[in-house]
């Protein structure tokens, strides 16, 4: 039960935050928001495939999905930190 | 050689700290400030602070996000329109301080984070749509 | 193999992000970025401990309180952002 209602939680957190930054880009348009929207956009679908994983369709194992899914994520965010955090 | 940024009043500092990210975005608003019945197009902005037309498009409109200019006709040009009288009398206490402390001021924008990191921020606030 | 690897690009991706929220907070004294850079901590080392794991599916309490926490943080530094007078 636990596991269930904090991946929720994380799916819901996580979009929040991405929703936030890529409507803000959508008027902003710096490349840090575009690409920490992206971020937290991949971590919520990764979150949600715990969900999956674990509730919807046990028989199939997402473990490596959902690990690929949220590295991809953070991979995104940290080039975003590195290349655009900077822009004026 | 003192500290320059303490020499900012307190209220202009905090001013600063929220509405201008970059000294293009200063200097544009206290010249329209300086002539708040001109309507200023997107190119006058661009060549009286010798920066790029798309960021001169970038500065007018995060004036204009800030409630502290307004945009209106066909061509479009921009006009100094603050949101109340409280905030046109900090641009006015800005010109001032900008006058005599011109090197403390642009030091702050410049010891800040950038613009980016700022709008990250601002994506969060909900409360005025920025 | 993979999963450690993929572990690994996580734990380090979030211990980066987070060395930088903190930087922004220093920088602009917003707490928003100090939940952040806390989240993204927390996470980094919370996923540290999923390598001693076979699959975490079986469901560590602690983990997933930590993991709970770190939204919380999130959550709170949002509400903070925008509860204070801008």
């Amino acid at each position: 039960m636990m596991q269930f209602a904090v991946n929720v939680l994380g799916t819901l957190v996580a979009g929040l935050c991405a929703v936030l930054l890529l409507r803000a880009f959508g008027s902003v348009r710096k490349r840090l928001l575009l690409w920490a929207g992206l971020c937290f956009a991949g971590l919520a679908a990764s979150n949600a495939l715990v969900v999956a994983d674990l509730f919807v369709i046990p028989d199939v194992d997402l473990y490596r999905w959902r690990l690929v899914v949220a590295a991809a994520a953070m991979v995104l965010l940290v080039y975003g930190l590195i290349f655009e955090s900077d822009q004026s | 050689m003192t500290s320059s940024t303490t020499e900012i009043p307190v209220h202009v500092r905090r001013f600063l700290e929220e509405n201008i990210d970059t000294v293009p975005q200063l200097e544009t608003l206290l010249m329209m400030y300086e002539d708040p019945d001109r309507g200023w197009e997107n190119s006058d902005v661009a060549s009286r602070n010798y920066i790029t037309e798309p960021r001169a498009t970038d500065t007018l409109n995060a004036l204009q996000r800030r409630g502290l200019v307004i945009a209106e006709g066909t061509p479009l040009r921009f006009r100094f329109n603050p949101a109340n009288e409280e905030v046109r009398a900090l641009v006015a206490e800005l010109a001032l301080c900008y006058q005599r402390k011109l090197s403390a001021i642009t030091q702050l924008i410049h010891s800040k984070p950038s613009a980016s990191v700022k709008e990250f921020a601002r994506a969060f606030d909900l409360k005025k749509d920025r | 193999m993979i999963e450690g690897f993929l572990l690994g690009v996580i734990v380090t991706c979030s211990f980066v992000a987070a060395g930088f929220f903190a930087r922004f907070w220093l920088g602009t004294r917003d707490l928003l970025f100090l939940g952040f850079s806390a989240a993204f901590a927390l996470e980094g080392l919370n996923r540290i401990a999923f390598l001693f794991l076979d699959k975490p599916n079986a469901g560590d309490e602690v983990i997933y309180g930590v993991r709970l926490v770190s939204y919380l943080l999130i959550l709170a530094a949002i509400a903070h952002k925008n509860r204070t007078k801008s």
